[in-house]
């Protein structure tokens, strides 16, 4: 391992390489941040520069690209709720909140450093755990795919506010987005109506950007004329940012485990990973959840360090087993292919040198965001400041640009207006958008692995719940989201509790004081 | 429009959706196909049939009459916002994308732009926000990255 770890390193002291891994983190993180280019995009972008380098500057570059694109995503789902890939769509959640609190700077350094945590985390993985996660990850089936999702929805009782009916319709109306289109398993057309566009299915990318960004600036439209937050940083803002990580060290180092962890699955992908740190970040901070949604620092920092960590899981199937695990993974197979290498166990005695050389790459990479990222904070909490006049037009135009750059097809566009509006307009009666897209993410997942779990059972004569008690993961699963679904009900009937409890504080206070027009307010607020 | 009523028309609504995904969902070859479909049409009624049953019972529903959720709108520019994005659309293929582009990144911010005091300003604002963001976009998407778009009379 060591000896393979020097070989590593001796392959990136290389200009050809340091040029690689530099260019990969600066186009990664601006190719991310642009709504609708994900980090399959970014990767996908970036591969013909590598044909003409050798294969570990080549690989390297693809994996600072795809790293530094997970970063990037998140700087706009921070500044202006629109998360430029799916992996930062849970960083809106409470990352938009910290903006509107005048906390945009805070929020994009807790950003940056907790991914450098996650990054960091899921590349020493990479480095010291492949062989074993890769066995691991083959284990995966459909039954435990299943789960995972089941896992992942349960999560809704932690995203939704008061009304819970809402948020389940919400997520069972993002699940039902996935259904259009030909079912993957039996191949007939479902809800497609004879629409040709609708044969491929509802792209999640401006379902998305609808949910997030059409429907967040047409809010806008409500402030008037005015910058959409203001932009007060504290003195020390990044003293004050590594004292507040200080009291979560547990949370980044778990969520980083977790999204690598995640990230080695095939096929699992970093938006479910920060989604699941997210309701595992709101499990674990008991004190705090209540500030989940409306700016929780937490809620930035678990699915942030998910987030990145996920990148040096998804590289593991891929250089353990010479299986894909995620489409950034198939691409940089591509380029290995293309160079003559294959990717897989037979690479680490055949070609130790590129094998070892893009694990330390991927390790490399996270310092160079380091740097990239805290030069550039200041410049892009900038955002916020923009009028509404500026603001709500560049957000629209740009993620109508990155929907129609995905298939260039004016269908998509159509679905990202309407859906948008629809969002708009459901989220004022209290319908998480969040919950849409989290049934949206995980809504194919659940399906596909459904009915491969069935027919596999079917195969094996037996129920489809024998099937699932025979595999001892998805038991695992199956435990993990009891235990997620009961906590989220805990947390909510707490939450309304406490809410019971300083509205009655209030009233009581003011029958002491003689204030009766407190006492109205708290009468109204309580029915 | 009060809570209480959105929610009710919300029921409703979803109501009938679910009864028409149900109906869908049953005429399928392989049942495989219709299962979720069906899953989700019953959840979606039943979440209704809660929702309704909750603001049609007074005083035991979540929501109070004088909560109005729309009435912060700005309807007009909103309804035109949303407009002038279908018609960006529809004009990305006839226009070309960076020209429908800068003509909708000016109208927008010109209807967004709260002091008009000074017509002429804000109209040349609102030009030079639109030609520069276009060309911004054109640079970025078509120059850096070489993503296909449309051709339009300009470029």
């Amino acid at each position: 391992m060591l000896e393979g770890l020097a070989i590593g390193f001796e392959g990136i002291l290389t200009l050809e390489a340091w040029i690689a891994l530099v260019a990969g983190t600066v186009a990664g993180t601006i190719i991310g941040a642009l709504p609708g280019l994900s980090a399959v995009s970014a990767v996908a972008l970036l591969l013909p520069f590598t044909f003409g380098m050798g294969p570990a500057a080549g690989i390297i570059m693809l994996a600072s690209v795809y790293t530094s694109a997970q970063y990037g995503g998140s700087i706009p789902a921070i500044l202006i709720n629109t998360p430029g890939t799916t992996g930062a769509a849970a960083t809106t959640f409470d990352g938009y909140p910290m903006t509107l609190k005048g906390e945009a700077q805070e929020a994009l350094y807790l950003q940056l450093f907790a991914g450098v945590i996650g990054g960091l985390i899921g590349a020493l993985i990479l480095i010291f755990f492949t062989p074993i996660l890769a066995i691991w990850s083959l284990r995966m089936g459909p039954a435990e795919f299943f789960w995972l999702a089941v896992t992942g929805l349960a999560m809704v009782a932690s995203l939704t506010g008061r009304d819970v009916i809402k948020g389940l319709i919400g997520t069972v109306i993002g699940v039902l987005l996935t259904v259009p289109g030909q079912d993957r398993i039996t191949g007939e057309s479902r809800f497609t109506f004879d629409y040709h566009h609708l044969f491929g299915g509802i792209q999640m990318v401006p379902a998305l950007l609808g949910f997030f960004a059409v429907a967040s600036v047409l809010a806008l439209t409500e402030k008037g004329d005015k910058p959409i937050a203001d932009l007060t940083p504290r003195q020390g803002v990044v003293r004050y940012v590594f004292k507040r990580m200080n009291r979560m060290k547990f949370l980044l180092v778990y969520t980083g485990v977790l999204g690598a962890l995640i990230g080695a699955i095939p096929g699992a992908g970093a938006s479910i990973s920060a989604f699941v740190a997210y309701g595992e970040s709101k499990r674990i901070s008991k004190k705090n959840r209540h500030e989940f949604g409306k700016g929780a620092w937490e809620g930035v920092a678990g699915p942030e360090s998910a987030n990145n960590g996920v990148v040096g899981g998804s590289i593991i199937p891929l250089l353990g087993l010479g299986i894909p695990g995620s489409g950034s993974a198939a691409i940089m197979f591509s380029a290995l292919v293309a160079h003559g290498i294959i990717p897989g166990p037979r690479m680490f005695e055949d070609r130790a040198d590129v094998a070892y050389t893009v694990m330390v790459g991927v390790l490399m990479t996270i310092p160079v965001m380091l740097i990239f990222g805290w030069a550039t904070v200041r410049w892009s909490s900038l955002a916020v400041k923009a009028p509404v006049r500026f603001m709500v037009p560049a957000v629209l135009a740009l993620s109508v640009m990155g929907t129609y750059a995905l298939r260039q097809n004016v269908f998509d566009v159509v679905v990202l207006i309407i859906i948008g509006v629809l969002s708009f307009m459901v989220a004022k009666l209290g319908v998480p958008p969040v919950t849409m897209a989290l049934g949206l993410v995980l809504g194919v997942l659940l399906e596909s692995n459904l009915q491969r779990a069935s027919i596999i059972a079917e195969a094996n004569s037996l129920g489809l719940w024998q099937y699932f008690f025979s595999r001892p993961i998805a038991i695992g699963f199956m435990v993990a989201s009891a235990i997620v679904l009961v906590n989220g009900v805990r947390g909510l009937i707490s939450d309304h509790r406490n809410e019971l409890q300083v509205a009655a504080d209030a009233a009581a206070e003011a029958v002491a004081s003689g204030d009766s027009s407190v006492l109205d307010k708290h009468q109204k607020d309580d029915k | 429009m009060s809570l209480r009523r959105a929610n009710i028309i919300l029921s409703v609504v979803l109501l009938a959706f679910a009864a028409w995904v149900m109906y869908l969902a049953t005429g399928f070859r392989d049942p495989r196909t219709g299962q979720i479909p069906m899953a989700l049409g019953i959840l979606i009624a039943l979440g209704a049939v809660g929702m309704l049953v909750l603001n049609l019972v007074p005083n035991k529903g979540a929501a109070i009459d004088d909560e109005k959720p729309y009435s912060d709108v700005p309807w007009a520019k909103w309804s035109i916002t949303a407009g002038m994005l279908v018609l960006y659309s529809a004009g990305l293929r006839p226009l070309g994308f960076y020209e429908s582009g800068a003509i909708f990144l000016a109208l927008i911010s010109y209807l967004l732009t709260g002091d008009k005091s000074n017509k002429v300003k804000a109209i040349r604002n609102s030009v030079i926000f639109g030609v520069v963001g276009a060309a911004v976009l054109w640079l970025m998407f078509d120059v850096v990255l070489g993503i296909p778009t449309e051709k339009g009379i300009l470029i």
